[in-house]
Order: C-alpha cells, then structure tokens, then sequence
C-alpha cells in the first residue's frame, strides 16, 4: 500500500519534472541521490566515481527527461544512465586505480573506524569485486537495489535468461568463497 | 515434486515465481532437507551482501543538489554553443562551393561570350568612324580555358553540372548533419 503511494506521487513528480518543473527534479535528485552513489560504489568501489558518475546521470536524466515514457520504470531508467555515466567516467579517466586499493581505501576511511568487524566487509567485498563485471551488476542490481529480474534485464539490455543464469553463478561463487561468514548471520 | 528445486531457488526467494508453482515449491520444501537448506544458505548470503553499509558522501544533499543545477545550467549553455559552430562549419563547405560554382560560372558565359564577339572593325564600317587603328577584344579567360586539357564547350559545361551537383548535395548534407548534431544527445538517452 505504502509502495503504491509512494509509486503515484512518484509519477506525478516525474510528470511536473518532465514539463520542467525544477523543484521537482530536486526532489528527484535526493530521492535517487545515495541509490545512484551507492549503486557505483558497489559496482565499481570508487567513491569520487560515484558522486561524479552520479551528478553527471541526473543532469543527462534531466536533458533526457521529457523522451523517458510515463509508465515504465523510472529507477531501471535512471539506474542505466548512472552505468553508462560511470563508464564514460572511467573510460576518460585512465589509468583506473587498482580494485584493491580502492578497497583498502575505502575501508580505512568509512568503514573500519566504525564496524568492529571490519576485516569481514573487506573480505565480502573482495568477493563480490573479483565477481566477473556482467555477474557482479547482476548482483549489486538484485541485492543492494532491489530490481525486479525485468529491471534488471532492462538496465544491462540483456535477456531475462541471462539475468537468471547470471545471478546463479554469481550467488554460487559468493556462497563458497564466504562459506565461513554464512553460518554467522 | 520429487527432484530438488535447485534451478529455481533463485527465483523462489527473489518473489518472482507465481503462486501456483511457490505453493508447489512449498511442498517440496516440506518434505526436502536438502533444498530447504539451499535455501536457507542463499538467504543468509544475500542477508550477508545486503548488510554491507553504503557509501558515506562527503557533500551534503544540498551541495550536491546545487552542483547537479548548476551543471544543468552550464552543460545546456554548452550544449547550445556547441551545436551552433557545429552547424556553421558544417555549412561552411557547400556554401563555398556554391559561390565557387556561380564566380565560375560568371567567368565562364563571360568569356564565352566575349570570344564569339566579331572584331570591331567588322561590326563597324571604319569608313563610317575613323579609327586610328582596327582591334579585337581579347577573350583571355577563353583562351585560357581552351588550354586547359580536353576543355570543350561541353567538357567545361560536365565540369560545372559536377560541381553543382557536389554542392547541392553538400547543402543537403549539412542540413542533415545540423539536424543530427541538434538531435544526437537524444539518442545517447
């Protein structure tokens, strides 16, 4: 029920930006904001990439807004023009920095001071970040946003088949690399 | 059911399964050791990546809100100047084909014209006006087209029916690239 309200005044929020309606394209921007970071940094585990991957996905979402159709999925629109903003981010910005720093990084600035087990999201992670790019999206686009499996084929423009097989393997090799950390939770 | 439901574990626990075959599944379940303890597993495997914490931002909603603005201002400025050169270089091409084409052209029925004209003294009677002396107009661009090799009336004239159709065709493909380069963020959507 909540969803459902929260879908209408969405959409009538999308329609007012769409006829350019600033201050609803703001409240846009911090609906989506930490879904789109958060989604980059899961994917690609660079935090500046996903602020400046983010801010570039909502001022072409702005540009682009009037062509996106009433009707589809807003989220599955949005979340593939951060992905491609981000990969025009790191095709220009070469040499990328190694996965693994990234997450020493990341993990000695945000998390480690604040997570006791801080080893224990270094290593899930790493697991997750050695996932081959087409099953980690798969992954972070199912467990970290939430799609729906046609989402989620929308987003990468794959086939629904590839999203099912994608996501196995991905659940498959992640279940036995953290087999240690599953009893746990 | 007496298989294991292995193949569509993943769909069971994601929801996305309709409810006849879920009741289905249910059934195995009850009865299944083994895929019930699959499917415990791949809960607490998403229950593990699900509670990783996301990103800390170091900009505040507002400051990141005023930046996406203000980038929408600037890249639409951009944009606008942008296509605007676009759409002058590429017009700058048939254009100057065109006014090559009429300065060519021009030259060309002059001089042709100019060397068909008999001499003077043979339109004019020198009896009737005295003149100190008889003359013919030169005809030089003529003279130079005819030492161009294989020039003709009708090579020349093949020549600038080229050169026309070269430029209309120019103009009509410039107007496609200006609509293209005002339409083509449209399509990187």
């Amino acid at each position: 029920m909540l969803t459902a309200i929260y879908e209408e005044n969405e959409t009538a929020v999308i329609e007012r930006a769409k006829s350019g309606d600033s201050a609803a394209f703001e409240q846009i921007i911090l609906d989506y904001r930490s879904r789109l970071t958060d989604l980059i940094f899961h994917l690609y585990g660079d935090e500046n990439l996903a602020e400046d991957a983010a801010q570039t996905a909502f001022i072409k979402a702005w540009r682009h807004l009037p062509e996106f159709q009433t009707g589809r999925s807003f989220r599955s629109w949005l979340f593939k023009i951060a992905i491609n903003a981000a990969i025009d981010h790191l095709r220009r910005e070469k040499p990328r920095v190694e996965i693994d720093a990234i997450l020493d990084l990341s993990l000695d600035e945000h998390i480690e001071d604040r997570i006791e087990d801080g080893e224990r999201w270094k290593v899930i992670r790493q697991a997750v970040a050695e996932l081959p790019d087409s099953s980690r999206s798969v992954l972070i686009l199912k467990e970290f946003q939430g799609l729906r499996y046609r989402e989620i084929a929308d987003v990468l423009d794959i086939p629904l088949g590839t999203v099912m097989s994608r996501l196995n393997y991905a659940r498959k090799v992640l279940a036995g690399k953290l087999m240690a950390y599953l009893e746990d939770v | 059911m007496t298989d294991h439901i292995t193949d569509l574990i993943d769909l069971y626990l994601d929801g996305e399964i309709g409810s006849r075959v879920a009741g289905e599944i249910d059934l195995h379940l009850a009865e299944c050791a083994e895929c019930t303890r699959e499917l415990s597993r791949r809960r607490r495997l998403s229950a593990l990546i699900r509670s990783q914490p996301g990103m800390k931002s170091r900009k505040n909603n507002r400051e990141f809100t005023e930046e996406v603005m203000a980038g929408i201002t600037h890249s639409s400025e951009a944009g606008y100047e942008n296509n605007n050169k676009l759409e002058i270089a590429w017009l700058i091409v048939p254009v100057f084909l065109v006014v090559g084409l009429a300065f060519l052209q021009t030259v060309w029925v002059q001089s042709s014209l100019v060397s068909y004209v008999p001499p003077i003294n043979e339109i004019l009677d020198p009896s009737q006006i005295l003149l100190p002396f008889s003359f013919a107009i030169p005809s030089t661009f003529n003279q130079v087209i005819r030492l161009l090799p294989g020039s003709s009336i009708w090579s020349w004239n093949g020549i600038s029916t080229g050169i026309l159709a070269i430029a209309l065709g120019s103009l009509y493909l410039s107007w496609l690239a200006g609509w293209w380069v005002k339409n083509q963020n449209h399509a990187n959507a």
